[in-house]
């Protein structure tokens, strides 16, 4: 095990609900504890609304959890406000890189602002000169060309623009880059070259990755270990390869069996069916997953599943997470 | 004959900046009960393809050359109203972007009831049922009948989209990246959904998609695209297995699947070409490897590897 470079403790972030009962509360992230090893990649994934892009802004810091801490290293990260932390040291240490470029960066900024302006906030730099060299060796290091430090946003193709975001996360040299769904956005063409650019940044920073996307084999490409969230809950934790081949929780295996496959398409494969129950005050003694799970028990609408080992650094939350139900459902 | 057939079609788009030349002799036919997918990277005519066969082209569009059918009527030749009544009816089209498609300030239950109104003939006591029902094949509860876009999320709206395509069982449906922004496993749903009524209901399906794995699993066969130009077109395990045009095994090799390494996943070098310049008959030559002086003079010829394989490239793997 690496030494952890982040750990989330029992966090929670949930939200008041309009319209509702008095009192409702939307269970966004619900009792979730993860670390993150130094140098590690993570994934994140899971349906949208489980509480994936909750996580990001938790981690990276952007919202205040409803209960329980985040430590980085040795600091507890959540003694300040999110207001405080956004002005503080421990800021540049974790950085994010936004789903849209387009959409997340400033379309009066030209690049070379665009990637001087966390230098300036961040660390304090004020010689042009040093933010300057600073701007140029960063966008050198994700493949940008010099002759685009002049242009906008707008002027850029999708994966510039990528380059870029890119860039402004990783000028600071944080210890922690959390990368929300960085190629949604992108041809595969461009796709490959982005998701090359990211693993070999990370070798070469000594970064750890939270990553988060929805595209299952990309994130079985870049990260060693994957967490799957399931409305706000973590429902398995495991080695990459160990949950893509012989996942434990049934939520899991509909998902990996959802992954398009042209090598498997004569196969008929489970589906998922349903929706999620609601997030909204859901019964804190019932498996999340009851009511559209296959193997649903009585057990599962009156005891709520803790994560529990089930192999090597493999955690599920399933009171019938067997090993032998894993592989090919 | 097929149920959809586009025969040499070329469309030019006249804008201020030239003539850009969108697609060039495209040629593309879809039986009954098929699923034949369009892959490629943005810009490669995918989508131009789909709003020309339903006619919703820009006004800047011309089309140059060529003929569609579908069911023996020229689409072309069709009057704007005899195309009305076509489309919803007879051939309906997923759209990329659900927000847009839908009429913002109308409750998505209702948006449905018109299009059934409209092209089914229901009497208005059964149009409500009979919109939920559509709505329930997509999974959207029925109490969600009543809400209007924007108080759904982006997914919703994509199913709510799907769910109105499919209300009035087309016989030929164009589904432009029918499952972007949707969940794997709602995405799987969808798509096990369509498939089903291309089996059942003997429904002909383009499916437009840049997930080359989705296309892998669900058609029947797949037609390459780059810049403007088919440049393969084959059965999908011929495809998959004996790729034969330089970009479709670029293609391939750039697209993440379950065995791949950071290592050996591949980047396609260059760009797509201006559309709006001179072009060499092959437009893919300037990315291309395995280029030779004759691939820019020629004109490009098809290579029939097998009867359902079918290549535009001089020098085939």
């Amino acid at each position: 095990m690496m030494a952890p470079l982040l750990e989330a403790r029992s966090l929670s972030k949930f939200y008041p609900v309009k319209g509702a009962a008095r009192g409702a509360k939307l269970h966004a992230v619900d009792d979730v504890s993860l670390t993150i090893g130094a140098g590690e990649s993570v994934g994140l994934v899971g349906e949208s609304g489980c509480g994936k892009s909750t996580m990001v802004r938790l981690l990276g810091r952007l919202i205040d959890p409803t209960t329980g801490q985040i430590l980085l290293g040795d600091d507890d990260i959540t003694a300040m406000s999110q207001a405080r932390f956004a002005s503080s040291a421990g800021r540049r240490r974790i950085q994010i890189v936004f789903q849209d470029a387009t959409e997340s960066l400033n379309p009066s900024f030209r690049v070379a602002q665009a990637i001087a302006d966390p230098l300036q906030r961040l660390l304090d730099m004020r010689n042009a000169a040093d933010i300057d060299k600073r701007v140029r060796t960063t966008a050198a290091l994700v493949g940008l060309p010099e002759e685009l430090l002049q242009r906008y946003p707008h002027q850029l193709s999708g994966g510039q623009r990528a380059r870029v975001g890119i860039a402004r996360a990783v000028a600071v040299e944080p210890s922690l880059l959390i990368l929300d769904e960085p190629t949604s956005a992108l041809d595969v063409s461009v796709q490959a070259v982005i998701l090359r650019l990211l693993a070999d940044l990370r070798d070469r920073l000594k970064m750890s990755y939270l990553f988060v996307s929805h595209d299952l084999n990309v994130v079985r490409l870049l990260c060693s270990r994957v967490v799957v969230m399931y409305l706000g809950k973590v429902v398995e934790s495991a080695p990459a390869e160990a949950l893509f081949t012989a996942p434990r929780h049934p939520y899991t295996r509909a998902l990996v069996a959802a992954i398009p496959d042209p090598a498997r398409r004569r196969e008929a494969r489970p589906r998922l069916d349903g929706s999620p129950t609601s997030p909204i005050d859901p019964n804190p003694n019932a498996c999340r997953f009851h009511g559209r799970c296959a193997h649903s028990t009585d057990l599962c609408a009156t005891t709520m599943p803790p994560l529990r080992a089930g192999g090597a650094d493999h955690f599920a939350a399933c009171h019938f997470a067997l090993a032998s139900t894993g592989g090919n459902p | 004959m097929a149920q959809l057939e586009i025969d040499n079609l070329s469309v030019e788009f006249r804008t201020r900046h030239g003539v850009v030349r969108a697609l060039e002799s495209v040629t593309l036919s879809v039986a009954r009960g098929e699923i034949v997918g369009v892959v490629g990277e943005s810009g490669s005519g995918k989508s131009v393809t789909a709003y020309t066969v339903m006619a919703l082209n820009d006004e800047a569009a011309q089309i140059t050359s060529g003929r569609i059918t579908m069911g023996g009527i020229d689409i072309l030749a069709a009057q704007p109203d005899a195309m009305r009544q076509l489309r919803g009816r007879e051939m309906a089209m997923i759209f990329q972007s659900p927000r847009t498609a839908l009429h913002p300030i109308r409750k998505v239950g209702k948006q449905i009831e018109d299009v059934l109104r409209e092209h089914a003939g229901l009497p208005s006591r059964d149009l409500k049922q009979a919109a939920i029902a559509a709505l329930a094949r997509v999974r959207i509860p029925e109490r969600r009948a009543e809400a209007y876009p924007f108080e759904l999320s982006g997914g919703m709206c994509q199913r709510v989209m799907i769910a109105m395509a499919l209300a009035c069982s087309p016989s030929v449906l164009i589904a432009d990246e029918p499952t972007t922004g949707l969940d794997v496993t709602t995405q799987a749903v969808i798509m096990d959904l369509i498939r089903d009524m291309s089996r059942s209901a003997r429904m002909s399906t383009l499916l437009i998609t840049h997930d080359l794995g989705l296309a892998g699993e669900y058609c029947d066969r797949i037609a390459v695209m780059h810049a403007g130009h088919v440049v393969e077109i084959a059965d999908t395990e011929s495809l998959f297995d004996h790729p034969a045009h330089p970009y479709t095994r670029q293609l391939l090799a750039a697209t993440p699947v379950p065995e791949s390494r950071i290592e050996t996943l591949h980047s396609i070098p260059g760009q797509l070409p201006d559309l709006r310049s001179t072009l060499p008959p092959c437009r893919f030559s300037g990315r291309c490897e395995r280029r030779q002086p004759i691939c820019d003079e020629r004109e490009l010829p098809w290579t029939e590897l097998t009867p359902t394989h079918l290549v535009r490239c001089r020098f085939p793997l």
